[in-house]
């Protein structure tokens, strides 16, 4: 894998990525010169309509998929040249996914399921057991921590996927729609999670979303429409009320989904 | 319509199912193949194999009992699988009848696809089967297609049979069952992950503990009148059922909270998916246990009664023996006959001789396992041979060439009795015969034809000098010869027709002799007597039939049972291709999730073996000891490594067609 200069503080650099799909007789541009930046510890929310290709652009990002053109870097590393043998490891010492269907083993408990990556990892069983407390403590869900995923609560499962995803303390987190499947109760306690995390430990956050209440928790939104970056806009100072009005403005102005 | 959708629904299942369907079209093969043998013109010729087309009915038969079953419950299984297309069928407003005729269609097309793909590969296997059956009876095989009307039609109606059960099982099942509880059936293996373990553990060990039992009460037998044997069956019964139903919470209760070994070596989606599995299908894990139970144990005792009859043919060292009981006889009217119609390779004639004495005999009789053995007129003495007679036998069969001292008396035996007879000839150094000593090592224990009454001695014989049977009375005398080409029964009858006064020797059936000191099989008035290898090969015909049918039930229950494990494993592809991508996310190499996966598989397909293995160990042993005391009264195979040999063997061929199953369902998985 190639590492080459970078802005100092960028942790992922996404410099004109183009990504086609289809054949020759009907070819679909998903991504369109797509080019920014996220710092180290910021989080920041991706929001589009649908087909707008906010997924598309988090699966190239996360290595599930491939891109057609551009670069994309995280901690100065060209992610599009690692190769296939490599990619596994790259995942798992520098990415944590969290997903809309929270993607955990139905075999597995809960704890088991926050513990797999670093079992994967080779950690020892001993600070495995320690890491996986004290997440479980952080994100509210030590009580169900010996039951099966189809026994609890859609938000406790997306609290584990959540903590799954950090336990590694990966370099990036990448959500995709994580409060689409829960409840507006479920959703705010992990938007709190969420942001308390990339407060209080430094997380980097990307998280894709065409939900507004959710995105008002990130510190910036990048806007999609048609493969291309239509706006971007920063939280800054402004409280969250205000920031999330911010958003539907531009919601409304991208004529895109009708705001939640 | 219908029939269009039942069309593209039989395609689409013969793909995703096509192990099953391939192994549906193997049994029809299989089933055709032993099939062709009721009808073969060559079994029909053997007297003595006309009890073989009723064991294969038997057999049959029993197939198709275990075969409805279990395709039955395959059939239901496939059809669960697709409860959601099903759900949208009856949501569109297809009504229940016409989903059942639907499924019957596509049961119907399926069916028909495996019987027309097993059809010719039976016609190939049946000429496999033409072959080993050849090679059994000593007749030269030679290649010929053939294809029987007969084994066709008997073939079909089986498979209908089997097919019918499964077809009304699927028709009752759908006509119950509504959209709700179809779209609710994924849920039923969810709630199966917290049933409770806090008995398992005690079922587990006291399952344990039946087995030790069963195994114990079959193989050393310490209650006798078969009242161990039920006992033994019904504690591996409760074993099987005990431990199946146990084994995956047992296996909970005693590692999930083990992190140090769990969260090692990526043990621990092995051992999650392992018992969540085998929890989802217990009942199918022990019913499989059964039937690859049923597979070796039939497979051991099948290879146990070959090994058994080839031993018992080793021992029969002539291709012909005529036999004219009570003098001096000259053999050489037969002796021409038999020249112009087979080429005979070497011959010789010469007598057996007996006196009063009983010295061998009674080293022999104590050494005899069958307490109520027969006792026969003829054998109620030793048994003499002239030195000069036993070189040219010995020449004969191509022995090696053994120095005799003219003034010393040899011992030709059975190897059972090599060990009491050396140390009788020891102990007694005053031991004589007319006149002659005994040479102190000089025991002979090649195969000589003397198992078996009637030969050269029964169970031994004393090669005495020349000059000493001149006191001596002959019990019969002997013609043996060795043919170019191996003869098999129908050439003995041929022989017979061709020589007045000759008739076949049964030596299974005994009258009272005329001294009423014993019993005789010389039961005609003037005759001479015919056997020899391959005609008496024609008695040993109910071993191999036995040993025929028992192979036919095996190779069909391991490979219906190996299908069913394997469409139960490749049934979960969207589920495991699921847990492929979120490991992948997690960062498990290819590689790895690979090993895993192959680990699981492994583990799937080694627990219903296991206790097979150890029950049909038992019952193979226990099978094979009794199967030689019955058929050999002196222990012609001297010590169980004959067991281990057919155990081995077992083993080998069934583990090579369950390999065949475990690559195809790696591969499948991991594509």
């Amino acid at each position: 894998m190639n590492k080459r200069p970078n802005h100092p503080t960028a942790l992922l650099s996404v410099e004109h990525i183009e990504k086609y799909y289809g054949s020759q007789s009907a070819v679909t541009k998903a991504l369109d010169d797509v080019s920014f930046q996220v710092q180290c510890g910021e989080y920041v929310s991706i929001m589009g309509a649908s087909g707008s290709g906010k997924t598309t652009l988090l699966n190239c990002i996360s290595t599930i998929d491939t891109i057609s053109a551009g670069h994309i870097l995280l901690d100065g590393i060209d992610i599009t040249t690692i190769n296939d043998n490599d990619i596994a490891a790259f995942r798992r010492d520098n990415l944590g996914f969290v997903f809309q269907d929270f993607n955990l083993l139905d075999t597995l408990t809960l704890e088991e399921n926050i513990a797999l990556p670093l079992t994967i990892s080779g950690i020892s069983p001993k600070e495995i057991n320690d890491r996986v407390c004290q997440i479980a403590e952080k994100l509210q869900i030590s009580d169900t921590m010996h039951k099966f995923p189809f026994q609890v609560s859609g938000g406790q499962k997306q609290r584990c996927a959540f903590a799954r995803a950090v336990i590694c303390d990966p370099k990036l987190v990448m959500a995709d729609e994580p409060t689409g499947s829960l409840d507006s109760h479920s959703s705010r306690i992990l938007l709190e999670i969420m942001s308390n995390l990339n407060r209080d430990l430094g997380s980097t956050i990307l998280m894709v979303t065409h939900d507004a209440f959710c995105a008002s928790y990130a510190s910036r939104i990048l806007f999609l429409k048609d493969g291309k970056i239509f706006n971007e806009i920063h939280k800054g100072e402004k409280t969250r009320s205000i920031f999330y009005h911010e958003i539907l403005d531009v919601l409304a102005l991208l004529g895109g989904d009708k705001p939640c | 319509m219908l029939r269009q959708l039942s069309l593209r629904n039989a395609k689409r299942q013969s793909k995703e199912y096509s192990l099953f369907f391939i192994t549906l079209a193997c049994t029809v093969s299989f089933m055709y193949a032993f099939n062709t043998l009721i009808f073969s013109d060559i079994i029909k010729t053997f007297s003595a194999a006309e009890v073989l087309p009723y064991m294969i009915v038997a057999a049959s038969l029993l197939i198709v009992l275990v075969m409805g079953w279990l395709v039955g419950y395959m059939t239901n299984f496939i059809l669960k699988k697709r409860n959601r297309e099903l759900s949208i069928y009856m949501l569109s407003g297809i009504p229940n009848r016409s989903v059942s005729k639907l499924i019957f269609y596509e049961n119907v097309l399926i069916g028909a696809f495996s019987f027309l793909l097993g059809l010719p590969i039976g016609i190939l296997l049946s000429q496999i089967l033409e072959a080993v059956i050849d090679h059994m009876l000593g007749i030269s095989y030679a290649f010929s297609f053939y294809f029987s009307w007969n084994a066709a039609g008997l073939t079909l109606l089986y498979f209908l049979a089997i097919l019918l059960h499964a077809v009304r099982k699927n028709r009752k099942w759908m006509r119950k069952i509504n959209v709700h509880d179809l779209l609710l059936l994924d849920r039923q293996n969810e709630k199966a992950l917290a049933s409770g373990h806090a008995s398992a553990t005690l079922i587990f060990i006291l399952s344990l503990l039946s087995g030790c039992a069963g195994a114990y009460l079959i193989i050393a037998l310490p209650l006798g009148k078969g009242y161990d044997i039920l006992i033994g069956i019904i504690c591996l019964t409760i074993f099987l059922m005990g431990f199946f139903q146990s084994i995956p919470a047992f296996l909970v209760t005693r590692f999930a909270g083990r992190t140090e070994w769990k969260y090692r070596q990526n043990r621990l989606v092995t051992f999650r998916e392992f018992t969540t599995k085998i929890r989802s299908i217990s009942i199918v894990m022990g019913v499989l246990s059964v039937l690859f139970m049923l597979s070796l144990t039939f497979m051991g005792i099948g290879t146990s009664i070959y090994i058994i009859a080839e031993q018992h043919m080793e021992h029969r060292v002539f291709d012909v023996v005529i036999l004219h009981p009570s003098e001096l006889h000259d053999f050489s009217t037969y002796e021409d006959t038999l020249r112009r119609n087979f080429p005979v390779q070497s011959s010789h004639t010469y007598g057996i001789y007996t006196d009063e004495k009983k010295d061998f005999l009674t080293v022999r009789n104590k050494a005899v396992t069958e307490i109520n053995q027969l006792i026969f007129a003829e054998y109620r003495h030793d048994t003499y041979m002239k030195q000069s007679d036993y070189k040219r036998l010995r020449e004969m069969l191509s022995y090696e060439s053994v120095p005799l001292d003219p003034s010393l008396c040899y011992i030709h035996c059975m190897p059972a009795l090599e060990k009491d007879f050396r140390t009788f000839i020891r102990e007694d150094i005053d031991l004589s015969c007319a006149g002659y000593s005994f040479a102190p090592d000089g025991i002979f224990c090649e195969p000589f034809n003397q198992m078996e009454t009637y030969g050269n001695g029964w169970d031994y014989c004393v090669i005495v000098p020349d000059q000493a049977v001149s006191s001596m009375r002959v019990l019969h005398s002997l013609f043996a010869a060795i043919t170019k080409s191996p003869l098999d029964s129908r050439d003995s009858e041929h022989v017979i027709q061709l020589c007045d006064g000759l008739v076949g020797l049964e030596r299974n059936i005994a009258v009272a002799a005329s001294n009423n000191e014993g019993a005789t099989s010389l039961t005609e008035q003037d005759a001479d007597y015919l056997s020899g290898k391959w005609s008496d090969k024609e008695s040993l015909m109910i071993f191999y039939a036995m040993a025929i049918c028992l192979f036919y039930l095996a190779l069909i229950f391991e490979i219906i049972g190996a299908a069913i494990l394997s469409t139960q494993i490749l049934s979960d592809h969207e589920k495991k291709q699921r847990q492929r991508h979120i490991l992948q996310q997690l960062g498990m190499t290819e590689k790895l999730i690979s090993k895993t996966n192959n680990r699981q598989f492994a583990l799937i397909f080694l627990l219903p073996l296991l206790p097979a293995l150890l029950i049909s160990c038992c019952f193979v042993y226990a099978g094979a000891l009794k199967m030689r005391s019955a058929v050999f009264h002196l222990t012609a195979l001297d010590n169980h490594l004959w067991i281990a040999k057919s155990l081995g063997i077992t083993y080998i061929f069934f583990l090579f067609l369950y390999g065949i199953y475990y690559i195809f369902v790696q591969e499948a998985s991991n594509r």
